[in-house]
């Protein structure tokens, strides 16, 4: 209970932390945003330039009046009311955009999610299993080759030259290939070590065959790294996300990004940052939590 | 089949190596070669001009003796341009891959000499650093300062050096408290000559491992943010420009083909390396390829 306690203070800090660096980055960028926008605005309708008056009032309105601290402050109690502010161009709140947004995201990833699990411990266990045989050096080579595919390149080679599939599969199919190779990768590695394990030994030699090891004892580390590459499945996930979902035309928050950048919608981009970033340390926390409570070994020093 | 396989990864490698230093070579001789060429050629068509567009020949041109991959859809030279991409990515990554492993390999010594209480403060600080988004970020950088690709290095250099920096502290501590450095120790031997002695091979395999990583994913993230015109400025050539304009010539595959085949081949041999380098470094690893061998 205490180590759980513990946990989640450490989640809170690092998730506060976080938030401030993101916005420090922010405005270590935007020095004076202000006249940036001024410009961009003068620049698309010269009728458009604001009085000083109006320039005093959209400084208030962007929260830039006061200093970096208090601008901080504003921010961090705007969120605990939950707000991140609004879009510099439509005016619309930040997390309404999030949440509508985020659906078509998370129903991809919730998909491919499902399809990465059992893919990646099947192909892991099947390029250990039959590691000095041709099975085995076709799936990595396999997947060493989607390892150094450019999601982009996957998702255009999709979208232009297939028309046999349906709409959703061939965005599933590039981010299943922008995450698979990475757990198959790490499941072959584990399992090669645990087969190095004298216990390992202990069972083959009592006349259990490989396979037969391979399914009874190795499918709980299996699981454990499974859990432990959660949050980096978070990050290549809205890595490729950013990348499939324009090229895609998909109305996720990838879409949404790249949409904000070419408006310069700064509190947007914040937004996106903070989800993929703070759900990546919840994410993180998470994990920890799991492993600790589900596979007791690593409390003994063994961890992957 | 065992010399067939043999054979086949003589040529990968030896087809990955030349198209490396060829791509360097050009981009680091551009400036003597736009010379040269002017004063030999007096006008004529070169794959070392990659901005140059053939008005002979109907763009985009499929592959012919002039143009051996074509040409891209206002008529400039497919290879060339893949040439001088691949030279452009390979530079950025090693720029960025140099910087990430000083920086890592320096703080994550430094690291491993601090109390407790600090070594768990900063290991938490690098953990909160490798959990920023890196395109995000490059957004909102790119957003106010456009086409400024060092940006996205910095950006890359400041993100990265925490994971190298955990391994490398690791390592280290693992290293101060063996045997060997607490008899240098007690040899008298000044701090100085136990970092350069002992605590640098030690922790070198994890930096040479680490090193082609970065080059992978430096090259792999200028891809996708020039893949949508925010790395180079226009008309430098890069790896994924013609990813773009194959969706507005469906017809013309060796705007697909090519680049395809370039930029996962590079990628491919540098991951590849990397591996080559951990298996090779790892004296665990090496230990265990001499056992099996001797038994085999």
């Amino acid at each position: 209970m205490i180590r759980f306690s513990l946990k989640v203070v450490t989640l809170m800090v690092s998730l506060l932390v976080f938030t401030i660096a993101v916005f420090s980055i922010y405005h270590f960028f935007s020095s004076a945003p202000l006249e940036y926008f001024l410009v961009r605005i003068h620049s698309f309708n010269p009728q458009a330039a604001p009085s000083v008056a109006d320039q005093r009032l959209l400084l208030k309105q962007w929260g830039l009046t006061g200093s970096f601290s208090k601008q901080v402050c504003d921010f961090l109690i705007g969120m605990s009311h939950g707000s991140l502010g609004e879009s510099l161009w439509t005016g619309t709140p930040v997390l309404t955009l999030l949440k509508e947004r985020s659906r078509a995201t998370l129903s991809y990833g919730i998909f491919s999610f499902l399809l990465f699990v059992p893919l990646g411990i099947f192909w892991g266990m099947g390029q250990s299993l039959w590691d000095k045989k041709w099975p085995g050096r076709i799936l990595t080579i396999a997947a060493d080759f989607l390892f150094c595919l450019p999601s982009f390149s996957l998702a255009t080679f999709f979208i232009f030259s297939t028309s046999l599939f349906v709409f959703w599969i061939p965005p599933s199919l590039v981010y299943l290939a922008a995450t698979v190779p990475y757990l198959a990768s790490l499941i072959q590695q584990r399992l090669a070590q645990e087969e190095r394990e004298p216990y390992a030994k202990a069972v083959i030699a009592k006349g259990l065959s490989r396979r037969q090891f391979y399914l009874r004892h190795l499918s709980r580390p299996c699981l454990e790294v499974t859990v432990s590459i959660l949050p980096l499945w978070w990050g290549l996930f809205f890595g490729a996300s950013l990348v499939v979902e324009p090229i895609f035309r998909i109305q996720g928050l990838g879409f949404l990004a790249v949409e904000a950048f070419r408006n310069q919608d700064l509190p947007i981009l914040i937004g996106i940052t903070l989800v993929i970033g703070g759900g990546r340390i919840i994410l993180s926390n998470l994990r920890e939590l799991a492993l600790l409570l589900f596979f007791p070994s690593r409390k003994y020093g063994h961890s992957t | 089949m065992k010399a067939f396989s043999v054979f086949l990864k003589t040529v990968g490698w030896g087809c990955w190596a030349l198209w490396l230093l060829v791509s360097l070579w050009v981009v680091f001789m551009k400036p003597s070669l736009d010379v040269d060429y002017q004063q030999s050629h007096n006008g004529s068509w070169s794959v070392l001009e990659p901005d140059r567009t053939d008005a002979t020949v109907l763009p985009p041109s499929a592959p012919s003796t002039k143009h051996l991959w074509g040409t891209d859809e206002i008529g400039r030279d497919v290879l060339s341009r893949l040439l001088f991409g691949s030279g452009y990515s390979l530079l950025f990554g090693g720029f960025v891959a140099f910087f990430t492993c000083l920086l890592g390999l320096l703080l994550g010594i430094a690291l491993s000499f601090l109390p407790s209480t600090l070594k768990h403060a900063a290991n938490s600080a690098t953990e909160l650093l490798s959990s920023l988004p890196l395109f995000p970020l490059a957004l909102i950088g790119l957003s106010f300062y456009p086409g400024q690709v060092f940006l996205v290095g910095l950006l890359k250099v400041f993100l990265g050096w925490g994971t190298l920096a955990q391994l490398v502290r690791i390592q280290t501590d693992s290293s101060l408290r063996s045997p060997l450095l607490q008899a240098a120790r007690s040899q008298g031997l000044k701090q100085l000559q136990i970092f350069f002695r002992y605590l640098i091979p030690t922790v070198r395999p994890v930096v040479f491992a680490f090193f082609p990583l970065v080059i992978f994913s430096s090259i792999l993230s200028l891809a996708a943010l020039d893949f949508f015109g925010l790395g180079f400025p226009i008309p430098t050539p890069t790896l994924s420009e013609l990813f773009h304009q194959y969706s507005d010539n469906r017809d013309a595959w060796w705007l697909l083909a090519y680049p395809l085949i370039v930029t996962s081949g590079l990628l491919f041999g540098i991951h590849s390396l990397s591996n080559r380098f951990s298996d090779q470094l790892d004296p665990r690893e090496r230990y265990q390829q001499v056992q099996m061998t001797a038994q085999m």
